[in-house]
């Protein structure tokens, strides 16, 4: 008879190598919400209410005429396109000689329930143009959007023709006829969107922000962590870019009551400005009466503007020049990170120096 | 890798999560993505939210009736405070953009330059009425109207009395001239020419 050999111990060294990448991980998780982001430096040069427009700090003069307007979404912080320094599309865009202002939306409160995209677009935008003729003595400039602010781009690009040089799209949706997952989350007759306005004067950055987490639930609730795992174990692993990511994920900002119902209705429910039927302060909003040099920049698999939502634009709009580049990567990945600095940025810079 | 290692890594928790992770992700991700794209799962997650907002409603509104009784003022009140500021703001923006283009319109008016043509003045009043002619002799014309700088042209004067003796002296009716154009006041009409008296 021969005894079954007990099972081999573990070595106790091995236990406390692990527990050690643990404690890291977590300290890594928690500190990210001090994380260091938007450092380039930059002045206040216009206000309304919580909307804030700066002009990035330049040490030398700008080497191309055209200011660059950047318009940021509604729901995140302005801080994505300024992440962290070597990983800053602003620090990019100075680098290469740009005058670049941006606004930031700010942090809705309960007296801004009222505050719809219309308003956004009919009296914040055109001032914050205004003030930026002021400040750069341009009278145009190329108006660059990302996200929702994209749309929000497009639509002042459609009623301001004569402010806009050049309109630079980035993961814009604009048709929401395939809006994808949150097409169908939020869908006329399945989603509450007027009980939850009118229960929440400002929708809570939570909502948004499950909602867009749950288009990939296990990526983002687990593979991030694993990712994370994983890296800790390389030798020399910075922990800063990630927590700085980690950070601009989790920091949503709330939803503006009538913007929220607005965005909702008009735009995913009722497909309008695809369908020209947008309307805004009594101005039709019309895609084809952008004529300004267009480029459009979609991501191949972006969830929150799908492809179909985003590939309109060249199509629509009466301009001579508008071109689109297709970016492998997601809806966040293709702005920031290496692949955007080493893939999309420059192209976006020669694009921006032949149309300046 | 040895067999020991083997048995480190399969006894660390950490590594068997990330083992398991990695193993059902892909299918996970799957089922996931193919669940939530249901009308199913749609209908049921917008039954679940309406359901937490009616709770979440209640509860406000129960917050509400007992801050109003205590009278302490509730986020409604200090929300519409804000709006009041928020509207003064946008108030106080729309007369900035009001000075703003009349900046630009004397801006854009030349050195130098003269303003825009005034309107044009009233009609000139009717020449009064010519003095009686002298016997035998042609009426004198009537009195023009001082003259204005703008507007247009007067009426003729009427026609004079006719003369006492001999023949009767007849003015003729004369059309006025038009007025002056950058005058506000009005322009009576030209004198009305005498005809000679009949002999």
């Amino acid at each position: 008879m021969t005894a079954t050999p007990w099972p081999e111990w573990p070595d106790p060294a091995s236990l406390w190598t692990s527990n050690d990448r643990a404690l890291e991980m977590a300290r890594v998780v928690l500190g990210s919400a001090e994380a260091p982001v938007g450092q380039t430096p930059k002045e206040l040069i216009w206000r309304k209410n919580k909307a804030r427009l700066y002009r990035y700090v330049r040490t030398e003069p700008a080497t191309h005429r055209t200011p660059i307007f950047l318009v940021l979404p509604l729901i995140n912080r302005a801080y994505i396109l300024d992440l962290r320094p070597g990983a800053s599309f602003v620090e990019f865009l100075l680098r290469e000689g740009h005058d670049v202002f941006l606004i930031d939306w700010g942090t809705p409160g309960d007296e801004d329930r009222g505050l719809d995209v219309t308003t956004l677009v009919t009296r914040y935008l055109p001032r914050a143009a205004k003030a930026i003729q002021k400040a750069s003595g341009a009278d145009q400039m190329t108006v660059l959007g990302y996200c929702i602010g994209g749309t929000l781009a497009a639509c002042f690009a459609a009623l301001h023709p004569e402010v806009t040089r050049n309109l630079v799209l980035l993961t814009a949706p604009l048709d929401f006829s395939d809006a994808g997952q949150f097409g169908r989350m939020t869908a006329r007759g399945i989603f509450p969107v007027e009980q939850l306005t009118d229960t929440f004067p400002t929708v809570p950055a939570q909502l948004p922000d499950i909602g867009t987490k749950m288009l990939n639930p296990l990526a983002s609730y687990v593979g991030t962590y694993r990712q994370l795992w994983d890296k800790l174990g390389v030798e020399n692993f910075d922990a800063s870019g990630w927590q700085a990511m980690y950070r601009w994920v989790n920091d949503s900002v709330p939803f503006a009551g009538a913007a929220f119902r607005q965005w909702i209705v008009e735009f995913y429910q009722e497909n309008r400005l695809s369908r020209d039927m947008l309307d805004m302060d009594g101005r039709p909003v019309r895609l084809k009466n952008i004529r300004c040099p267009v480029l459009n920049i979609a991501a191949t698999r972006d969830q929150i503007a799908p492809r179909p939502t985003t590939s309109i634009v060249t199509e629509r709009v009466s301009s001579e020049d508008a071109s689109e580049i297709l970016v492998e990567g997601g809806h966040v990945g293709i702005v920031v990170g290496r692949t955007a600095s080493q893939n999309l940025w420059p192209k976006v810079g020669t694009w921006l120096a032949t149309h300046d | 890798m040895t067999k020991t290692e083997e048995t480190n890594r399969a006894a660390d928790p950490f590594e068997t999560w990330r083992q398991l992770y990695d193993a059902n992700e892909q299918a996970w991700t799957t089922a996931l993505g193919e669940a939530m794209g249901s009308a199913e799962f749609g209908e049921s997650s917008g039954k679940m939210l309406e359901t937490m907002l009616a709770a979440q409603k209640q509860v406000r509104d129960n917050m509400r009736t007992y801050l109003e009784t205590m009278n302490v003022p509730t986020r409604e009140d200090i929300a519409r405070l804000g709006e009041i500021i928020i509207g003064l703001e946008e108030k106080i923006d729309q007369v900035a953009d009001r000075l703003d283009d009349i900046d630009a319109a004397v801006r854009a008016v030349p050195a130098g330059a003269t303003g825009p043509a005034g309107p044009p003045g009233p009609t000139g009043a009717t020449g009064r009425v010519g003095p009686k002619g002298p016997a035998g002799r042609t009426g004198p014309a009537g009195r023009a109207g001082p003259k204005g700088p703008k507007g247009p042209a007067g009426k003729a004067g009427r026609v004079g009395p006719k003369g006492a003796a001999a023949a009767a002296a007849r003015t003729t009716p004369v059309k006025a001239t038009p007025a002056d154009a950058t005058s506000k006041s009005g322009v009576t009409g030209r004198p009305a020419k005498a005809t000679k008296a009949a002999k």
